[in-house]
Parts: C-alpha cells; structure tokens; sequence
C-alpha cells in the first residue's frame, strides 16, 4: 500500500450571486488544464440545495502522486434575473461552503511493497533521506495547486457581486 | 499531540474606514516570507449583505525554528458593512473597501509538532522533563523571539491601516 499524506484543507463560505453552471465548468476545466484524472463522486440535487463532491489525480512523478478533491454545498438557492452589460442573465442567489483539499501518495507503484524489509527501507528512506524534498518539494507541489484552484473559486464568486438584480 | 504554549492571546486592531483587502493580505504575507512565516489561508468567507458585506479570514503562519519547536501565529481579519468605493488619489482612481475591519492576533509555540515523544508513556516523561530542565533557556528564548515578531506584525498592519487615513 502506498504511504500517502495529508494537506491542510482551504474553506470557502459565500453568500450572495453566483452562476452555479459557470462556476461548476469552470473548476472542471482548472482539472482538464493541469492534467487531472477527474472523478465527480458526488452530484446530489434537491430543490434549493445541491452538493458536489470532486476529486481529481495526476502523477508528479514515478514515485509521487496527488490529489485534489472539491467539495462544495450550497443552501438556499433560489433563480435571480441579473442585469449584466445591458444583459439579463439567469443567476442564482444562496449560500455556498466550498472545500479545497488533498492528499499525496509516495511509492503509488508499490514498488516498496514485496516484504517488511522492503518496507522498513522505504521507511528510511522517507525519514531520512528524501524528508526534506518531501516537505519542501513534494507537499508544496500539491498545495500550490490547492492555493491555484482556491484563487480561481474566490475570483470567481468575487466577480459576481457587482451585478445588478 | 504538540504541545502548546500560548505566548500572546487576542491582540486586537480595530479600524474603520477605507482600507484594501488585498492589500492587506499582501502586506501580511510579505512580512512573513521576511520573516520566514509561511501563511497559509485556512478559510474564507464572504457575506453579501443589504447593508454592506461581512468577511472573514483565518490565516496561520507557521516558522520552524528547529527539528522540534514551531512558532505559530494565528490571524483573524474580521470585516463588516464592507462596501466598495472608488476613490480618486493623485489623479488615480483606486477600488477601495470602506467599512469596519478587526484583526485579532495570537502566538504560541508548539513543541514535538512531530509527535515524535509521545508515541509511549516513557517518551513522553522524557519530553516533559527535556522541556522543563534542560531545553528551557532554547524555549524561553524561542517564545520572545515569537513575542516580538507578534508585536512587529501587529505594529506593520496598524501602520499599514493609518495610512489609508491620509
């Protein structure tokens, strides 16, 4: 099995105009851009509610993989008419919980995974050699990523406040 | 789990007037990669109100000043009836926020954030009695280090704040 990590979460809470359709395309595209083997878990749907669970992996390397996973929920939701450019655009208005987390996993191949010695040397070679690339190359890699795709969401719920119903 | 040892509890500022978000959030991150803190941005969240919004950050920074004591600083920017104005300074027209902004501001020191001496009873009376005895001049030194980049920080984001004043 592979050893694997975990990355500190980013929390988004929103209340206001979005355009859940827009918003939704636009983090699917972030994924199909930086190469990411996207899985939506989750697609739940009630009036005035709607949750969606993604997630998202891709190879750094031969040895480390990460994984970036959406969650969001909204509550509330109700169809607005908005007035964008001389425009007038359907949009909806509620709340929004977004979280933006992910993980890593080292050794994914199971390369290190035939006997406990083998495994005992992975473990040395993750506590004492390669330590230091693993907490300030690998983890940085992924969050990076977790901080890219957090900028993109608050830009755009950020966005659509200036719009008038 | 680490242990923790708080070195200052809820320093606040308090400021209302036009002030940018952005800004503010750039000079806090500046300050820290001088310093060596790493701010990481832990939540976000926006309330679009009738009479202005409210938002709410959480940031941590975290700097390892060695293999077993961290010195955290966690951050509040608490900011309501925020509404967006345009100002117009030396012939430049600025977005700007205008509102009430709060920033509450604490420190501690977290010690084995590994957990590296608490995995049996025995580990962990040796790292209590380490603390106590025999790292102790290391620890005390740490935490004024920890107390004064706090005040420092505290004083850039007053002074970054008051400039908006003029």
């Amino acid at each position: 099995m592979p050893v694997n990590g975990n990355l500190p979460p980013q929390t988004i809470k929103y209340k206001g105009l979005f355009d859940f359709t827009q918003f939704i395309k636009t983090i699917r595209g972030w994924y199909g851009a930086g190469n990411f083997h996207l899985v939506e878990k989750k697609y739940k749907w009630k009036p005035g509610e709607l949750e969606v669970e993604m997630e998202g992996d891709t190879k750094y390397n031969e040895y480390f993989k990460y994984k970036i996973k959406v969650w969001i929920r909204s509550w509330d939701i109700k169809d607005v008419d908005v007035v964008k450019g001389g425009e007038k655009i359907k949009m909806q208005e509620g709340r929004l919980a977004i979280e933006v987390n992910g993980s890593y996993d080292l050794d994914y191949q199971n390369r290190f995974e035939g006997s406990k010695f083998l495994q005992g040397l992975r473990d040395f070679y993750h506590k004492y050699i390669i330590k230091q690339v693993i907490d300030d190359w690998y983890e940085d890699v992924a969050l990076g990523k977790i901080f890219d795709l957090t900028g993109l969401i608050k830009e755009k719920l950020q966005f659509e406040e200036n719009m008038v119903k | 789990m680490a242990e923790r040892d708080q070195v200052i509890d809820g320093e606040r500022i308090t400021y209302e007037g036009f002030f940018s978000f952005a800004e503010l959030i750039k000079i806090l991150k500046e300050w820290g990669g001088a310093k060596g803190y790493f701010f990481l941005e832990k939540s976000a969240t926006e309330n679009v109100k009738p009479d202005g919004k409210y938002v709410e950050y959480k940031f941590a920074g975290s700097k390892k000043v060695s293999d077993y004591a961290k010195c955290v600083l966690p951050l509040r920017i608490i900011g309501s009836g925020i509404k967006e104005k345009e100002l117009e300074k030396d012939g430049r027209k600025q977005l700007l926020s205008e509102g009430k902004v709060q920033i509450v501001l604490d420190a501690f020191l977290e010690t084995d954030y590994e957990g590296q001496w608490e995995s049996k009873p025995l580990y962990y009376m040796i790292r209590t009695l380490w603390d106590k005895h025999i790292y102790k001049p290391f620890l005390s030194g740490f935490r004024e280090d920890l107390k004064q980049d706090a005040v420092q920080l505290k004083q850039e984001l007053k002074a970054f704040l008051n400039l908006y004043k003029y």
